[in-house]
């Protein structure tokens, strides 16, 4: 073949490809007249035999949907289908920073609509669901097409089943990973959120053996009657789950209750969970083993036993393949045999409340087993009951539902159980801090600024709830505290700070009171009203209760590192900080820190080094400040976290680090990226992004590069407006920069009128005497001499209140003066102030600023006034070096 | 795991720079072929892994991330479709030596990966189809290895070899005819 030749057949092909097909024959007679050969090659290429045609599978790549855009984000390939749509990966391609991530595109047909106004409801909660473990639902919409879609991380790996058999994991290693699986969904169950399809598909393994589970909440979202939490009808009714919906559910993986269209609960997941775990150890699971007819299948989940693990092993093969997994055979059936089947099978019971009460205790009952403990498999406990009254309470299980019932429930219990069980109740009180945590994690996840629809209810629901637990818990101290403790705390989370005190100053009077040992809750409560009165600003009470707690802590744990003592530690450090003890604070933080990291806390330790760097910073240390905040960072980036706004705090609290260090070209990508995430996740208005634009306005601002400085502050200024309010502090100091920026710029109506307004909503002893400064310089300069003067001295007035009289900002201040005085000819008046002021803000702000080259102009301009060529040539001289 | 001077020669890459791809193709080589080699020489259970995943695995190990544009990536699955057509063929040479005689049956070519491990005579067949492919129509023969060695959907080999999704279609279509006819099995 030759390249002409080949082009000549590839022209026409082309052509008559596009033709219709009833005139290419026409087509290639006259083209081809000459040559019946080429004739025959293109009509081979025309009408190729069908298998040639699939020759090379390409369908995969040739979808109409790859490459094109959903949001900010490209489809590059699909991952998979399913009954409820298809996934895709995608990427970010803005250019904003390379983020890859599944989007869910749910199948044409499904009614969109109530799909969407679902998720606009799950939203926060879903939102809320932070965990190493658990890939992040970030976002969710419909697509111009109409069809709705959700934005998830992106996760490679193995499904678990697949991944313990291609690392040949012994029982004890996939026990252990069943346990992360376990933390997951008890996470998410903790955040109301009930996964309701797990199986190995859904439970990923990354290579470096991580665990992240997919699709948490998209189940409801998408069904909610195959279903649910509890349904939204505030009647109670619970709809029956329709046929139809449950045939887009994997068969082998419904639990009964699925089957019977009756509610989903915390225990349907237990259920879901035992079925992966049988699979993982056995290789198949419980009832799919040798038929795949759906009838049959659900016939078996409804109405057979499974056979036990350490049975089933010996009946199939997959259990027995040694590439897979290095036990087999009857050495496998042995391992599995007892607490492995108890546990596996207590998990699989048909009735919903005759399995473990909680994933909690199916993962501990692990745990025993792992430890070689007895298992408790069979013992109905207190978490149990609790959660069969849960289930029980036909309610909404929305934020406000659960409270009611939580807080209600445990004053029942307690009520009654008392009354019969007097001795039990007081032993099960401390596990009462398990559902203390639940409802303590519940408002803590949720930010505050975004839950306000919900929070009236809630509180309402807890005002009622304390009432009753003073009512009907007297003469139970212990009881009575706990829960005191508890819903203080989330007064606390919830910003009402004077409803959280007189219930965490009862908590802690009561716990005081109580006979024995100092124990770990009084720890906790006297750490609690700690924070409150940090937050409240009453630094000296906050200071003595977490000594207090400390002490209780070292009396509870002795010297063994706790995460409950490097808490302490930390909040030490940040009273420490707080009343400007920064020596102090640093030391607290150390001691924190070196505790956090003997526990392998990463979050913990993370949050520490910011706080330590923070501290530095302070301190005065900024080139000490870095390696900290890059630990921060580095240890949110190993546990996969890079989209939160911790880690954008902590981006842009590097970028500071740089920034004040002058090292402006390493702030640049920390802030570009912490502004990246914010708007990621707060979309365009949010006071984070305003923080983030204002920031790395700033930052140009810095390096001279005004246009974009000048847009970014635009945009905060717009953003803070919108946020704050147009008077607000944070938006003064936007303007105060902008009237810097135009100051510079030699824009002196423009810099007045911003300085002007700022000032005028300056109230505070720094920033009012610093912005007046800064119109008293900006007034000389600009030949308005009085008004200069007056401003000067006003704000010098102020500033010296605040700072030594060798402060930078005084010495700023001092230079407008004698600019004043130059340019009323008092030259000897301006010679003194500015030699005084020279080396000062030359030490200070660097000898290339802003400041110092503005000085020198001073300089420069007075020598001239005043017939001394020579100092002004060499002043000169050191404005152009 | 992440290589910056990968990354770094990726994005001058894609800014233009001369040379640069010499300078990736032996580097990405000892990359690729040390994941290309986990998954054909551990015997796997399923079969599922492709080109395409294997490609992407590269570049999630290799690269760091959020330093990569849209344009570096697609650069990225261009040189590795490069690299990927030279391991697998190398190791189908290998494998196809050591058993004598592939299947001569006219089946699909799915998948470079799959093909390698199990009908490296195939895959043997189709490199020397493609430089004689080459000879006449390089595009086109750019077009197979982007696509079938590395991946590339239609949109990214427009992108990588600048020319528009219509042209990469058209020419993969004749190729993949041409190299059916050229593979035939010698008429017996």
């Amino acid at each position: 073949m030759t390249p002409a030749r080949w082009q000549q057949i590839k022209t026409l092909v082309s052509q008559a490809l596009d033709l219709p097909e009833d005139a290419r024959d026409a087509f290639l007679d006259q083209q081809c007249a000459t040559d019946p050969d080429l004739r025959r090659q293109v009509q081979a290429f025309l009408y190729p035999a069908p298998d040639a045609e699939a020759f090379l599978a390409d369908d995969a790549v040739d979808d109409p949907l790859l490459g094109t855009h959903i949001g900010p984000y490209r489809l590059t390939r699909e991952l998979g289908r399913g009954g409820m749509g298809r996934v895709f990966y995608a990427e970010r391609d803005d250019g904003v920073f390379a983020q890859h991530v599944a989007i869910k595109l749910v199948k044409r047909g499904m009614d969109s609509d109530e799909i969407l106004r679902r998720f606009r409801y799950e939203r926060q909660i879903l939102a809320a669901l932070e965990h190493p473990n658990i890939a992040r639902l970030y976002d969710g919409g419909r697509t111009e097409a109409g069809q709705p879609y959700f934005v998830m991380e992106y996760v490679e790996g193995l499904p678990i089943t697949d991944y313990c058999d291609a690392h040949r994991l012994s029982v004890d290693d996939r026990l252990a990973l069943f346990r992360t699986v376990c933390e997951a969904v008890e996470h998410a169950h903790r955040n109301l959120v009930v996964h309701r399809d797990l199986k190995p598909g859904n439970i990923l393994v990354t290579e470096g053996g991580q665990v992240k589970l997919l699709d948490f909440g998209i189940a409801k979202l998408t069904h909610p009657e195959t279903s649910g939490l509890l349904t939204d009808d505030p009647a109670g009714v619970t709809m029956p789950a329709t046929r139809t919906d449950l045939r887009l559910m994997t068969p082998e993986y419904a639990a009964p209750e699925q089957l019977r269209g009756e509610p989903v609960t915390t225990a349907t997941d237990v259920y879901q969970l035992g079925i992966v775990l049988y699979e993982l150890l056995t290789g198949h699971r419980p009832f799919a083993t040798d038929t795949e007819v759906r009838a049959e299948i659900e016939r078996r989940i409804l109405h057979t036993d499974p056979v036990r693990p350490s049975r089933a092993v010996l009946a199939h093969a997959t259990s027995d393949d040694p590439t897979t997994r290095p036990e087999t055979g009857e050495h496998l059936r042995r391992r599995l045999q007892g607490d492995v089947d108890t546990i596996v099978l207590q998990a699989l019971r048909k009735e919903a409340d005759r399995r473990y009460g909680s994933v909690v205790a199916l993962s501990e009952d692990v745990q025993r087993h792992l430890t070689g403990l007895p298992v408790a498999a069979r013992s109905a406990g207190w978490t149990y009951r609790l959660g069969k009254f849960v289930r029980r309470q036909r309610v909404p299980v929305t934020l406000a539902a659960v409270m009611i019932v939580v807080v209600a429930g445990l004053v029942l219990y307690y009520t009654a159980e008392l009354t019969h069980e007097r001795d039990v109740a007081r032993l099960e009180a401390a596990k009462a801090s398990q559902v203390t945590d639940f409802m303590v994690d519940l408002f803590h996840l949720n930010d505050p600024n975004q839950a306000q629809g919900d929070t009236l209810t809630v509180r309402e629901a807890m005002d009622r709830g304390v009432a009753r637990i003073e009512a009907e818990l007297q003469g139970q101290p212990e009881i009575q505290a706990t829960l005191l403790h508890a819903v203080g705390t989330v007064y606390h989370y919830l910003y009402l700070f004077d409803r959280a005190e007189p219930l965490l100053v009862r908590a802690l009077a009561l716990r005081e009171g109580l006979p024995g040992v100092p124990h770990e809750a009084l720890g906790n409560t006297q750490s609690a009203l700690g924070i409150l009165k940090l937050d409240q600003s009453d630094y000296a009470t906050a200071d003595s209760l977490q000594h207090a707690a400390l002490a209780t802590y070292r009396t509870a744990f002795g010297d063994r590192p706790h995460v409950r003592v490097a808490e302490v530690l930390k909040e030490l450090g940040r009273v420490a900080y707080y009343q400007g003890d920064y020596e102090v604070s640093k030391q607290w933080t150390l001691a924190a820190i070196n505790m956090g990291s003997q526990l392998g806390d990463a979050n913990l330790t993370s949050v520490l080094n910011n706080d330590l760097a923070t501290t530095l910073m302070s301190l005065g240390d900024l080139e000490a400040a870095v390696p900290y905040f890059e630990a921060a960072i580095a240890l949110r980036h190993a546990q996969g976290d890079t989209l939160h706004t911790e880690v954008a705090a902590m981006y842009s609290n590097l970028g500071h680090a740089f920034r004040l260090q002058q090292r402006y070209e390493e702030a640049l990508p920390w802030f570009t990226r912490s502004l990246g995430i914010s708007r990621h996740l707060h979309g365009e208005e949010h006071a984070d992004v305003g923080l983030g634009t204002m920031s790395l306005g700033a930052l140009y601002h810095n390096l001279g590069r005004y246009a974009e400085a000048d847009t970014l502050y635009r945009e905060t200024q717009r953003i803070y407006a919108r946020v704050f309010g147009p008077e607000d502090f944070n938006t003064a100091i936007c303007l105060f920069n902008r009237g810097r920026l135009a100051y510079e710029q030699a824009q002196y109506a423009a810099a007045e009128q911003h300085f002007r307004t700022a000032q005028r909503l300056f109230a505070d002893e720094f920033w009012r005497p610093y912005s007046t400064v800064w119109l008293g310089n900006l007034l000389v300069d600009d030949g308005q001499l009085e008004a200069a003067r007056r401003q000067l001295e006003a704000g010098l007035a102020g500033l010296s209140t605040l700072f030594p009289a060798d402060d930078w900002r005084i010495a700023f201040g001092r230079e407008g003066l004698a600019a004043y005085h130059l340019a009323r000819g008092a030259h000897a008046e301006a010679e003194a102030l500015l030699l005084e002021a020279y080396p000062i803000i030359r030490a200070s702000r660097g000898a290339d600023s802003w400041y110092t080259r503005h000085l020198l102009t001073r300089l420069v301009a007075l020598y001239e006034a005043w017939g001394n060529p020579a100092e002004a040539a060499h002043y000169r001289a050191l404005l152009t070096s | 795991m992440a290589t910056p001077s990968i990354t770094q020669l990726l994005i001058d890459l894609g800014a233009g720079e001369a040379g640069v791809a010499e300078q990736l193709v032996p580097l990405l080589y000892q990359d690729l072929r040390n994941i290309a080699h986990n998954h054909l020489y551990r015997e796997r259970k399923d079969h599922t892994f492709s080109t395409t995943a294997l490609v992407h695995e590269a570049y999630l190990k290799v690269v760091e991330l959020d330093r990569m544009t849209w344009k570096s990536r697609t650069q990225f699955f261009a040189v590795a479709s490069q690299v990927m057509r030279r391991i697998l063929v190398d190791y189908a040479r290998k494998r196809h030596a050591e058993k004598r005689g592939g299947t001569r049956e006219r089946v699909p070519l799915t998948d470079a990966l799959v093909m390698a491990e199990t009908r490296a005579a195939d895959l043997v067949a189709l490199d020397d189809a493609l430089d004689r492919l080459s000879r006449f129509d390089p595009r086109a023969a750019q077009i197979v290895e982007h696509r079938f060695f590395g991946g590339l959907n239609v949109e990214e080999t427009a992108a990588v070899l600048q020319v528009s999704p219509t042209t990469v279609k058209r020419d993969w279509r004749m190729a993949k005819l041409w190299l059916y006819e050229a593979m035939a099995p010698p008429a017996d």
